[in-house]
């Protein structure tokens, strides 16, 4: 439930908003949504780090991961075809770290405002 | 409510997180920014497939324009008049170079520490201190004056800013992601920029040298001698037998005293910086009409220094490339004409010591008055700190670069700028050269070229021409200041009034040729003219080498085709090696040689002079001559405290070929007294010495390809932006000039006729995009030799054969 709320709104806000606005949403939906710390977290990073690399893959794919190669060697990476799993991995990884942190917060508010 | 301190402890975590992920640190851009998917760096990430037709609102436009895109993304634009030609013109560069535009203004004006931060400080304030944007300005002041120019400026910008206007962050350019800044819009001086920064790369002493102490240390004999007037081998421009057709102006006497000055100032030509042209007239071609060649040598970048394009309106039909920035067409032809440029080199710089009145610095002496400094206040602003205020002194000479203790140590560019000296330099000067190319676009024949080459100005370049109606012509063009001879080979002296400019070179009276007898013209950058040209326009100019070959050529050919001036093209035989090799293998004194060694001498020995790529010969002559002319000159002529030049190639080769007993052989660090023989043959064990220490034993790793290792990097040099090293052959001493990062940014060669047809491409690709596939698509046939056949495209006729894609740019109301 969390998890879809997350990938559902988080969409939506990101096309036209910057990419922080996925901090606040996780809050605000773990804050609503969320049971146990665990599963905030585990909510929050899944959603994102679906979300992105649904997104990443939708991109790049269709460019053959030209790019993602090309700026795994700005990323101090070897040149190498194969940069772009890294770079597609490491990009939705930081989206997921986001999301899960800012859920466990909401969760830890959620938590306190039901003593 | 009671809050659990873990909760702020948690929301502190989330803050901190977000802020590190936002904020670029180091070289790095802000991680979660650039990585996001929505916003971030992979929204560069283009597709393959292409919509095949598409239709955008744009306000500005006064019709509609269609803008075909062929099988290399060239586009071809069509519009209904000028003004909205040069708008989509504008607007489409901006679509494929945006981030090129920016970086290379903010170079040009002194303003990448904006940007970059305070590593860019040094750079920005030598940029503003040359006058580059007293340059410009003044090149902004005289084309509004010209309402036709006015217009193209005009309409290019606003296409330019259109196109700005349509973007969200998430469309930036990636190098925009990665330095973590947005596009501002273009101004008209931005495309003053732009021009003058041609003439910062081309016709300027940015490596400007000077042996303060070489006359008293060698005195004018000798100084005379290593460095003369007229080289000692010469193939020039103009033809020798030419004759010159007009009634020369006088031309300033020097004055007495200029021997006072004691330093002398060395420009010494960066090879690798220079080019190729030739035309050929139909009585020596296949067709019966001219063929006519161009290959730019530049330092090479992605995004590509060129972009390709056709302009179409009515008036003008025209193909061709053209600098970002820079509206119209440089380089290309239209049904009629084609013509192309290389570099001249003529001197256009020069340095004036400035005789203050007093400390104060606000006056000047100028024969017997005093005259007023002028004070200009660059404001740079740099990113991450405060905003740096520099004052820079104007006399009417120009801007004084630097006074006592404002030159800053280890900045590499400004090392030989002479302190208390003012800078007089043509790129300062007013000058409206995009007419020069607004006219050649439309040219019809050798009357219109001629009357569109004395707009020019600056950098001077060596215009070639060839038209249908089977003219071919050449004309070293451009604003030649009046000199005696030799003035401003050395330093001048600010204060006597008979040591500036005295006008110019009247333009008309620029040295030029038309069908001459032999049948061809070419440029590689030599001498303009033998000493019979009445005026003094440099001492020194690049090597003959590539420019004698290229005749060599042209002269032994009948009935030439657009494949044999590819093959020219890419002909890799040194002139320089022909000339030297032998006098070289001589002078070996082989019983003092190991195995090693003497395998190397057979392999050279063997050696046809070509620089191709699979050969080792190139590798261990190319070493060897470098370390010889150094071996030969250093020990005399280097001199820690003074940045130093040694004499020519065409003076080393003099000196090997004529002279076998000279004092210069011998090696003064050494109480030994060193022959030529000595020095012939340690230098050749040290070459060999340092290619086994590289390279191992003989091997394929000592082929050409691999020593020089050409490679095309990204312009800000962001690494994964550039090119992987390319296998090729070439030199700077042949006409295929490629050597580790400088080569031809543009080949072309048109054959004129009935229907134009033409070749060409660029080690790059139209689009600025690293993830585009057009940003780099062109290099393989590039590094290969090889050249694309060019779609001229007919009004109201797009061939679906080459057509792959269409824009139309509708006017928003």
């Amino acid at each position: 439930m969390l998890i879809l709320i997350i990938i559902v709104s988080c969409f939506i806000a990101q096309s036209f908003l910057p990419w922080w606005i996925i901090a606040p949403i996780c809050l605000t939906a773990s804050f609503f949504f969320s049971s146990s710390k665990k599963q905030a977290f585990w909510s929050g990073f899944a959603g994102v780090f679906i979300l992105w690399l649904v997104k990443i893959l939708s991109l790049s794919l269709p460019n053959e991961h030209l790019l993602a190669n090309k700026v795994g060697q700005v990323f101090m990476l070897p040149a190498a075809d194969t940069n772009w799993i890294i770079m597609i991995f490491a990009s939705s990884l930081i989206g997921g770290v986001v999301g899960g942190l800012s859920c466990l917060t909401g969760n830890s508010f959620r938590k306190n405002s039901k003593k | 409510m009671k809050f659990n301190l873990s909760s702020f402890f948690y929301l502190f975590l989330t803050l901190t997180i977000l802020f590190l992920l936002n904020t670029k640190i180091g070289p790095l851009p802000p991680l979660a920014k650039f990585l996001d998917p929505f916003n971030g760096f992979w929204q560069q990430a283009e597709s393959r497939k292409i919509t095949a037709e598409s239709t955008l609102n744009i306000k500005g436009l006064t019709g509609k324009v269609n803008i075909y895109f062929d099988e290399n993304r060239i586009p071809h634009i069509e519009a209904e008049n000028e003004e909205d030609l040069y708008f989509a013109q504008g607007f489409i560069i901006a679509r494929d170079r945006l981030w090129q535009l920016d970086f290379q203004t903010r170079f040009a004006a002194g303003r990448l520490s904006e940007v970059i931060g305070e590593k860019a400080i040094d750079l920005d304030k030598y940029n503003r201190r040359m006058g580059m944007g007293f340059g410009a300005r003044n090149m902004e002041a005289l084309v509004k004056k010209d309402p036709k120019m006015h217009m193209v400026l005009d309409a290019y910008t606003a296409g330019i800013n259109a196109y700005i206007s349509t973007l969200k962050p998430k469309d930036y350019p990636i190098e925009f992601k990665l330095l973590d800044y947005k596009p501002e819009n273009w101004k008209p001086i931005n495309s003053a920029y732009l021009l003058k920064l041609m003439s910062a790369t081309l016709a300027a002493a940015s490596n400007d040298f000077y042996l303060s102490n070489a006359l008293s240390k060698f005195g004018p004999e000798v100084i005379k001698d290593l460095f003369p007037n007229y080289p000692f081998r010469e193939d020039p421009i103009i033809p020798t037998e030419t004759t010159w057709d007009f009634d020369p102006v006088p031309v300033p006497k020097a004055p007495e005293d200029v021997s006072l000055t004691t330093v002398i100032k060395l420009n010494p030509k960066e090879e690798g910086l220079g080019s190729n042209n030739w035309a050929m007239s139909g009585s020596k071609t296949s067709t019966g009409y001219p063929l006519l060649a161009n290959d730019p040598h530049l330092e090479m970048t992605l995004p590509a220094i060129w972009y390709q394009n056709q302009l179409t309106a009515p008036g003008i039909n025209v193909y061709g490339v053209t600098i970002p920035g820079s509206p119209g067409v440089i380089i290309g032809f239209n049904k009629d004409v084609a013509w192309g440029v290389t570099n001249v080199g003529s001197d256009v710089l020069d340095w004036y010591k400035i005789t203050f009145k007093d400390d104060s610095k606000s006056e000047y002496l100028v024969g017997k008055e005093w005259k007023k400094v002028k004070k200009v206040v660059e404001v740079i602003k740099v990113r991450g700190q405060a905003t740096i205020s520099e004052t820079v002194l104007y006399t009417h000479h120009g801007p004084i670069v630097y006074v006592e203790g404002e030159k800053p140590s280890g900045f590499a560019k400004s090392n030989n700028i002479p302190v208390g000296y003012a800078l007089k330099w043509i790129a300062h000067q007013p000058s409206n050269d995009i007419k020069t190319f607004y006219e050649l676009n439309r040219a019809k024949n050798h009357a219109d070229y001629k009357a569109a080459l004395l707009h020019y100005v600056a950098p001077a370049q060596n215009f070639i021409f060839a038209s249908k109606e089977n003219d071919i012509a050449i004309t070293p063009n451009g604003y030649f200041p009046l000199k005696w001879k030799g003035q401003g080979k050395f330093l001048l002296d600010g204060s006597n009034p008979a040591h500036e400019w005295q006008g110019r070179v009247p333009a008309d009276q620029n040295p030029t040729v038309k069908n001459p007898q032999r049948g061809f013209v070419s440029s590689a950058n030599q001498f303009s003219a033998d000493t019979t040209y009445p005026y003094y326009l440099h001492w020194e100019y690049t090597g003959y080498e590539r420019g004698a070959r290229i005749n060599r050529q042209l002269a032994n050919m009948n009935k030439a085709t657009v494949d044999d001036f590819r093959q020219l093209q890419n002909d890799n035989y040194s002139i320089h090696a022909e000339n030297v090799k032998d006098v070289l293998i001589k002078n070996v004194d082989v019983s003092s040689l190991d195995a090693r060694e003497k395998k190397a001498l057979a392999i050279i020995k063997d050696w046809a002079f070509r620089y191709d790529a699979k050969e080792i010969s190139p590798s261990i002559f190319e070493w060897w001559h470098k370390r010889l002319a150094s071996g030969i000159w250093e020990d005399e002529f280097s001199d820690a405290k003074n940045p130093t030049v040694i004499p020519s190639r065409d003076r080393t080769v003099q000196l090997l070929l004529t002279d076998d007993t000279a004092k210069w052989y011998d090696n003064i660090t050494t109480p030994d007294i060193e022959t030529k023989g000595d020095i012939v043959t340690t230098t050749f064990k040290e070459t060999i010495d340092s290619l086994f220490k590289t390279y191992g034993e003989i091997s394929a790793k000592w082929e050409w390809g691999n020593v020089k290792g050409t490679n095309v990097a990204h312009l800000a040099k962001i690494s994964g932006f550039g090119t992987k090293t390319l296998y090729t052959g070439g030199s700077k001493t042949a006409v295929n000039a490629i050597s580790q990062t400088t080569g031809p940014s543009w080949k072309m060669i048109v054959s004129l006729g009935d229907k134009v047809e033409a070749y060409g491409l660029f080690p790059g690709g139209e689009s600025g995009n690293p993830g585009s596939f057009y940003y780099d698509n062109m290099v393989e046939n590039w590094a290969g030799g090889k050249l694309n056949s060019l779609y001229f495209y007919e009004k109201g006729k797009p061939d679906a054969k080459r057509i792959k894609q269409t824009i139309s740019l509708i006017s928003k109301k």
